[in-house]
């Protein structure tokens, strides 16, 4: 074989192998994985209750402190509004979670972003994120842009693909799906609504899933403590705030101005422990960083760092998810904070607003 | 910067290379010449430009070195100049590598209270120091001028062979540069060097940079005083073995396959070693160019095999020890390259014997005592090294059985109790990624244990399988490129397989660029 034919058969075979790579790739979206499909069926349920408000909502949207955090039921009766808490996990890309909220918000809502510390600064998606939303959200890949594709590409892992495909080809045959039971979306809001009303009698599938939130999208808990981490909350770090994250906030307000929705921004409940110095030089910068982030977007921040710190004991599994109690004292001490800026900045009345 | 960096892939290379092509075309060769020795400086000092400083000094006295032996050749100074430019490398290499521990070892042995000196060691100072040695014992043996003063600082300073080798002799490159169709590369050296390339990169991407985590953990939990099991050991042993193999010969065959690119041919650095079937073998076929140089330059001047039968064997330790202490400043490195000329020397004794063993046993009595040898190697101190070796022999027991106690406290708990704890495992103890990929398979088939043991003995059976690219690709006869559709389906299956693992490797820096 000459020297030219040897690379015409390269250029050929890379662009068989590729042409097989992106067969395989766009194979493997939307296939259920063990447990995982318990995360769509939390989006599903989460989507049911955004879609049945009526009337002016604050929606809520950070990462798991945010769905731990709220007493949505308490929020919604001391404002008026309906409460919708959307958020899920720290890992969560920003766009994908402005994008939720996209999704239902209206003119005259309100939307909280106690966004975590971390999603300021991240500038990649979390390996965690990508094959997940590449397990339940596919249409997320296809919505980026061609840069953000090609980021997100490179945080998929490979073995997510291969095992997507087994997945899709399982499925052809029936027996993974039998084995994954993934449930049909119906199935999912006819089980949750189930158990909001308590009637639902079948397993509670998995640890976070679908039948531990409330009809608000809390998470339902305990005040039972389980695990206490000491945890310095992404504020001890000399990070600068990501291109990533300032291009997506940035363009979720442009959004939300020119559709009359209100943007707040609030901080996470942070446990005083011994990682954690909001006296700190770092701390003190960090804090700044984010408000000036946040100011320049004309954003206003809900109170201050201080006046979310919650006791070590207040947390329930984790160093970021407050229980129930915690939770009902962090929503509490949002509440006049809250009402306050809505008077500030509109009409308090949600009824008035339409 | 380094060979799998995009920044070396999409813009140094073919910057330089469609320069050279252009420059080739009309101007004469020296103008190609100092076009490659400017990328070649351009790409050493890209990470610490003061390096350079020192590049360009070395080449500077060497040259001035060269020719003074030249000038004073039908003299005995011509000697004088050797020797004195000789010791005046090696002052220079040992300054910067051996001073930090030679002053350490004083302090330790006479209790001093010394402090080493710090600097940072100019990168590939080994490397030219060697190659600049060797044109100066060639240029005192063949009593001549051998190069031009950019023919010499372009043959120290290639840049695909300037960071790790191979360790270029005069006569294997400077010949090259003065023919006249230098600079005129033509297709067949062009698909050949890409192939090459495209391959070492595979080696380096896809196979040692997957082995490194295997051993980096079992390395890592012996250095931090955790215990692990044989098992464990022996996988992380196996995988440093591999991964210290594909990770050199990858670098020694980008090197050829860049070399080529440019027209240049570089000498071959490994040949399978490890399907070598006894040690002398082995160093016939691992670091080739390293392993010639300390011959030419050390064994046979302390003798060789021509003082008998203990200043042989003697020459022999002398030679693997200075070898071993050529790769770093630390006594493990000593300890294996003693080690290794103790091999060596045991491989001569059984060559009395003239007893053939049976293929595999060969093999065996190769491979696991080289592979033994690379734990001094590895481990940062000697310490370090006895407990790894304790560790293979099984004094913490031969399987992990860590997860099993957890295991039954799981199946002791209720459903949703069992199901907050592995909640627990998956965020705290960094279980996802063997959740996500150990599914529906069984959670055993991508499980971390046994992926570790799919990876490693994958890439024992290419070792042992597949022929090494450079002879593969040539003609065995006429030595002309050979090319088949195999190496071309090969090629652009590593090129799409690194283009999916683009996000999840964690490449590393090439281990010789330490030396």
């Amino acid at each position: 074989m000459s020297a030219s034919k040897f690379l015409k058969w390269l250029s050929c075979s890379f662009a068989t192998f590729s042409a097989i790579v992106v067969a395989l790739f766009c194979l493997h979206l939307g296939q259920p994985w063990w447990p995982h499909h318990h995360n769509r069926e939390v989006r599903i349920a989460k989507h049911h209750i955004a879609e049945s408000v009526e009337g002016p909502t604050i929606w809520l949207q950070g990462g798991s402190s945010t769905w731990f955090g709220f007493d949505s039921e308490l929020l919604s009766s001391r404002t008026g509004y309906q409460v919708v808490n959307l958020a899920f996990n720290v890992t969560m890309p920003s766009e994908f979670c402005f994008d939720e909220i996209k999704r239902f918000a209206k003119p005259n809502d309100i939307v909280i972003l106690p966004l975590e510390n971390s999603m300021y600064f991240r500038d990649y998606y979390s390996n965690y994120a990508a094959n997940e939303l590449a397990i339940w959200a596919p249409d997320f890949f296809w919505d980026l842009t061609w840069k953000r594709k090609a980021m997100y590409l490179k945080y998929l892992s490979w073995r997510k693909v291969i095992a997507g495909v087994f997945a899709r080809f399982g499925q052809i045959t029936g027996s993974f799906k039998n084995q994954l039971k993934p449930l049909e979306p119906g199935q999912v809001v006819a089980n949750a609504k189930a158990h909001w009303n308590g009637d639902y009698q079948g397993d509670v599938p998995a640890y976070y899933n679908y039948l531990t939130i409330n009809r608000y999208g809390d998470f339902e808990h305990s005040n039972h403590a389980l695990w206490r981490g000491l945890h310095d909350y992404n504020l001890m770090g000399t990070r600068p705030i990501s291109e990533m994250t300032r291009e997506d906030l940035t363009q979720f307000v442009n959004w939300t101005r020119s559709n009359n929705i209100r943007v707040f921004m609030s901080w996470i409940p942070m446990a005083r422990n011994e990682k954690l110095n909001l006296d700190h030089p770092n701390a003190v910068a960090t804090i700044s960083r984010i408000r000036s982030f946040t100011d320049s977007l004309n954003l206003n921040f809900l109170g201050n760092p201080e006046d979310f710190l919650v006791e070590i004991e207040d947390l329930y599994d984790t160093s970021h998810h407050l229980t129930a109690e915690a939770a009902r004292r962090h929503t509490e001490t949002l509440i006049p904070i809250l009402n306050k800026a809505i008077a500030n900045t509109g009409d308090s009345n949600p009824s008035s607003s339409n | 910067m380094l060979f799998f960096d995009p920044l070396f892939i999409f813009a140094f290379l073919p910057v330089v290379w469609l320069g050279f092509k252009a420059i080739g075309i009309r101007v004469p060769r020296s103008v190609s010449i100092a076009w490659l020795l400017l990328a070649s400086w351009v790409f050493y000092a890209w990470a610490y430009p003061v390096h350079l400083f020192w590049l360009i000094g070395s080449i500077f006295a060497n040259f001035l070195c060269s020719i003074a032996i030249q000038k004073n050749v039908d003299s005995p100074r011509a000697k004088q100049f050797l020797v004195g430019g000789i010791i005046l490398n090696l002052l220079i290499l040992g300054g910067f590598k051996y001073s930090g521990f030679a002053t350490e070892s004083l302090a330790t042995i006479f209790g001093l209270s010394l402090q080493p000196p710090s600097f940072l060691l100019p990168l590939a100072i080994s490397f030219f120091t060697f190659q600049q040695i060797s044109y100066l014992v060639t240029t005192y043996r063949e009593r001549r001028m051998i190069a031009r003063p950019l023919e010499y600082a372009l043959y120290v300073s290639f840049f695909p062979q300037l960071i790790a080798g191979p360790i270029v002799q005069p006569g294997e490159m400077i010949p090259q540069l003065q023919s006249k169709t230098f600079g005129k590369t033509n297709l067949n050296d062009i698909a050949l060097g890409l192939c090459l390339f495209i391959i070492g990169l595979g080696k380096k991407i896809l196979l040692a940079d997957n082995l490194a985590p295997i051993a980096d953990l079992a390395f890592g939990q012996i250095a931090q005083g955790d215990p692990i099991s044989a098992l464990t050991a022996w996988m992380g042993l196996l995988a440093f073995a591999l991964q210290i193999y594909f990770d050199f010969s990858a670098y020694s065959e980008m090197a050829l396959g860049l070399g080529l690119l440019f027209g240049i041919q570089l000498p071959e650095n490994f040949a399978s070693p490890y399907r070598a079937l006894s040690i002398i073998d082995f160093w016939r076929r691992w670091h080739i160019t390293l392993s010639s140089f300390f011959k030419n330059y050390l064994y046979i001047p302390l003798g060789g095999n021509r003082l008998g039968f203990l200043r042989r064997h003697s020459n022999i330790l002398i030679t693997m020890t200075i070898a071993g202490l050529w790769h770093g400043a630390n006594l493990t490195f000593i300890i294996w390259g003693f080690a290794q000329g103790l091999l060596l020397s045991i491989n001569h004794f059984w060559r009395f014997s003239r007893v053939q063993l049976p293929f595999e046993v060969s093999w065996l009595l190769t491979f696991v005592p080289v592979t033994l040898c690379w734990t001094f190697f590895r481990a940062e101190n000697l310490n370090e090294a006895l407990q790894y070796f304790s560790a293979l022999a099984g004094t913490h027991g031969w399987a992990s059985t860590d997860g099993l106690p957890f295991i039954e406290y799981l199946r002791s708990l209720d459903q949703t109790e069992a199901w907050k704890q592995v909640h627990y495992s998956i965020h705290y103890h960094g279980w996802y990624p063997k959740l996500i990929t150990g599914i529906h398979i069984g959670e055993l088939v991508f499980s971390k244990p046994f992926l570790s043991f799919i990876q490693v003995t994958t890439s024992l059976l290419v070792v042992l399988l597949f022929p090494r690219p450079f002879v593969w690709m040539r003609q065995p006869i006429n030595g002309n490129a050979r090319f088949t559709k195999k190496a071309a389906f090969l090629c652009s299956f590593i090129i799409t397989a690194i283009l999916i693992q683009s996000g999840t490797l964690q490449a590393t820096q090439f281990i010789y660029f330490r030396f």
